[in-house]
Parts: structure tokens; C-alpha cells; sequence
């Protein structure tokens, strides 16, 4: 895939995650590429010489760390990666703890898990902090909702497959 | 896929998969915010304990702050101390013989300085936890068994949480300490490995390999437990 259509497929993918509200996968995805690619090569070093006073380059080269930008093909496989990240690996987690509790422990309620911020050290908030409450809230992980889901996941998690084969 | 010299324009195939991925995501996503799969993550780890310390030969049972066996698992959405009047589920793990130990998900631990942080998954003394839980106060590292980090990203990793932790391990002790990732890069496990924590910037079900070391660790530490 050449640069243009690896930037096309980050363009789209990027949209969608905005559109569906996952702005904090693109937020990520923008951090880990503006941080680039950390890669090491020979280089060879100068040293100050005494006996000449001047610079020389040694005739060793020594191991040294850089930083490239992405290419296009790697920000757009990158940009997959991070969709599986958010829709397909949250959902496996999901079966891999239903399942490994059902196995040790066949008689717990395992239909869902709930998680509950703990709202007793914040009990009077005072107006502006209320926006605060809004990001605190009781939700549920529903087991059957997961379980029923499998079939789309994999789907998904194949296109993505085969996407970033394309791209590569 | 073959890749043609064609301009700026996707093949059907490609436009077709890019399709697939477009209406899978609207499909799928259930975790439209982070610390859903923040949270998530953490009960993974707790569960992979708990399975551990019954590889081990522990009896596990699920109990909430009043000792009573809990009905479901309620977690906690955020950090909050052991103390709380909320109802929160930890697995009371078990050894014959033993002094009994708790799993917790979110609390804080006081650390070297008395400082308290955040423990993704911690395992207690069961004592001390109690002892917490009626005097209000934080758990001890000191009775910190096992402590983990768990970071849940959709893109790689920085180094200033691989940094953030190594200033933890200060506080919280080096020895059975993890941070776990469902994703990572090679400076953060070069870091890792520099300084001697146990590490996984690969853990996620998909990965077995990945899941059965963790697990084998967190058996080691239980193993070595239940024979001192």
C-alpha cells in the first residue's frame, strides 16, 4: 500500500473513532506517533585530540539511540492496532475473567460485574466540581451482552487482520 | 494483497476491509470510555491471581468488607482506600495452615514514606486488612504479598509510566511487584528488564504464552508462601 492510501485509511478510521466517541484512542494514538520510533544505528564519533588540538573522528563506531518519524504504513497499522485495542481486546478480557471464574467457581452469580467508584470521600462537592460526579458512575459488565457479541468481535478482529496485512 | 501503482485511491479489497473495520467498531465497542477498560484490566489480573493461588492449592472465596461471601463481583471504579463503607468484592485466598490472604482491586497502600498509592491488584495479610478496615487506616507494604500495575492502553505505552512505576517500587519494595500492559514497545521493556521488575507489556488473553508466565510467577510467589 503506497503512503497516500495508508493515509486515507487513517483518515477514515480516525473519523470513525471520533464519530463514535472514542476520542481517547485517538488521544493515545497521537501521543505514541508524535513520540516516534526509537531505533539504533553506527555512528561514528568525534573526540577532541590533545597532541593536534583539534577534532577527530574516531575510527569506531559506537551504538546510538535515534528517533524516526513514522511512515504512513506504520501510523495506519498503528491506527488499527489501536482499534483492536478499544473493540476487540476490552471484549476478550471480558470472556477470559467470565471464563476463568466459571471454571473455579461454578456456583457464583457470574452474570455481570459491577463497578462502582467509591463516592464516599467526595459526598459534597461543591458546584464546580460536579463535572467530576458526571465521570463517576456505576456501570455494569454484562457476561450474556459479551458472550452474545462474539461472533461481530471476531469479525472484526479479522478484518483488522487483513487490513494491516493489505497495508503491509 | 497486491499493491498497485494505482494513486491515491483504495482497491475494492481494501476499501471493502476498511469498510468491515468502519461497521465492526460501531458493532462492538461496549467500552466507549477508558476507564471502563482501565477497569476491566484490573479485574483481569485479579482473576489470573486467583487462579494462581488455586493452582497453588488455596481455597478461594469471594467476600465483601463486612467478611460476608459476596452475591456478585462489585469492583471498584477508580482507586478508594480498603476502609470504605462501600461494599466492595475481594477474594479471600486461602492456604492450609497459612495465615489467610485478601485480593483486592484499587486500593491504597502505604508505602516507605507513609505515602499512600494506588495498588491495581494488591494481595494482603488478611490480618492486616482487617485490622485496616476497622482502624481506617492503609495496608502496610510491608504486608504486601503481591503488588500490580496494570496499564490499559490503545496505543503504545510511554516511558514516563514505566518511569512513574520504577518510583513506586521505590516506595512499595522491588520484590513481587509487576507492571502489566496490553501493550507496550521495546523501551519499556528494555527498562523493565534493566531494572529488575517483573514485566508484561503483552498480557491479554490472546496471548496464552504471555498469560501462562504471569501466572506461573504469581504461583511462584504463592508456592514460596504457603512452604516458608
Amino acid at each position: 500500500m503506497n503512503d497516500d492510501d495508508a493515509k486515507i485509511i487513517i483518515s477514515t478510521l480516525a473519523s470513525k473513532l471520533k464519530d463514535i466517541g472514542l476520542d481517547w484512542v485517538l488521544e493515545e494514538y497521537f501521543v505514541a506517533i508524535r513520540a516516534g520510533r526509537v531505533e539504533t544505528k553506527q555512528a561514528k564519533y568525534e573526540y577532541w585530540n590533545d597532541e593536534k588540538a583539534k577534532y577527530q573522528i574516531s575510527g569506531k563506531p559506537k551504538k546510538v539511540a535515534i528517533t524516526v518519524p513514522f511512515t504512513p504504513q506504520q501510523r495506519a497499522e498503528s491506527l488499527v492496532d489501536a482499534v483492536e485495542n478499544c473493540a476487540v481486546v476490552p471484549h476478550e478480557v471480558a470472556i477470559a475473567i467470565h471464563d476463568g471464574l466459571k471454571e473455579f467457581f461454578p456456583d457464583f452469580k457470574l452474570s455481570e460485574i459491577e463497578f462502582r467508584p467509591d463516592l464516599e470521600s467526595i459526598s459534597s462537592l461543591s458546584e464546580q466540581e460536579e463535572d467530576l460526579l458526571e465521570t463517576m458512575q456505576v456501570y455494569h459488565i454484562e457476561f450474556e451482552e459479551e458472550i452474545s457479541l462474539q461472533s461481530e468481535v471476531e469479525k472484526l478482529r479479522s478484518a483488522c487482520a487483513a487490513l494491516k496485512e493489505a497495508i503491509n | 494483497m497486491r499493491c498497485s501503482q494505482r494513486g491515491n485511491k483504495l482497491t475494492p479489497e481494501e476499501q471493502d476491509l476498511l469498510s468491515q473495520v468502519e461497521q465492526g467498531l460501531s458493532m462492538a465497542v461496549t467500552y466507549r470510555n477508558k476507564m471502563a477498560a482501565c477497569d476491566l484490566y484490573e479485574a483481569y489480573l485479579l482473576m489470573l491471581v486467583v487462579k494462581a493461588a488455586v493452582d497453588e492449592g488455596a481455597t478461594v472465596e469471594f467476600r465483601d468488607s463486612t467478611d460476608a461471601a459476596a452475591p456478585h463481583l462489585t469492583l471498584r471504579s477508580g482507586p478508594s482506600s480498603i476502609f470504605t463503607s462501600a461494599q466492595y468484592t475481594h477474594a479471600r485466598i486461602t492456604f492450609p495452615g497459612k495465615p489467610p490472604l485478601e485480593a483486592h482491586v484499587g486500593i491504597y497502600v502505604a508505602g516507605l514514606s507513609t505515602v499512600v498509592h494506588e495498588c491495581d491488584v494488591a494481595v494482603i495479610d488478611a490480618e492486616e486488612a482487617r485490622n485496616c478496615r476497622q482502624n481506617s487506616s492503609h495496608p502496610s507494604r510491608n504486608k504486601l504479598l503481591v503488588g500490580i500495575e496494570c496499564k490499559y492502553y490503545s496505543s503504545n505505552v510511554g516511558i514516563d509510566l514505566i518511569r512513574s512505576f520504577l518510583g513506586l517500587t521505590d516506595e512499595l519494595k522491588k520484590k513481587d511487584r509487576f507492571f502489566v500492559s496490553n501493550i507496550g514497545g521495546a523501551n519499556p521493556q528494555k527498562m523493565l528488564v534493566k531494572h529488575g521488575i517483573a514485566w508484561s507489556t503483552t498480557l491479554v488473553p490472546g496471548q496464552p504464552k504471555e498469560t501462562q508466565r504471569i501466572q506461573g510467577a504469581l504461583s511462584t510467589i504463592f508456592r514460596d508462601y504457603k512452604t516458608l
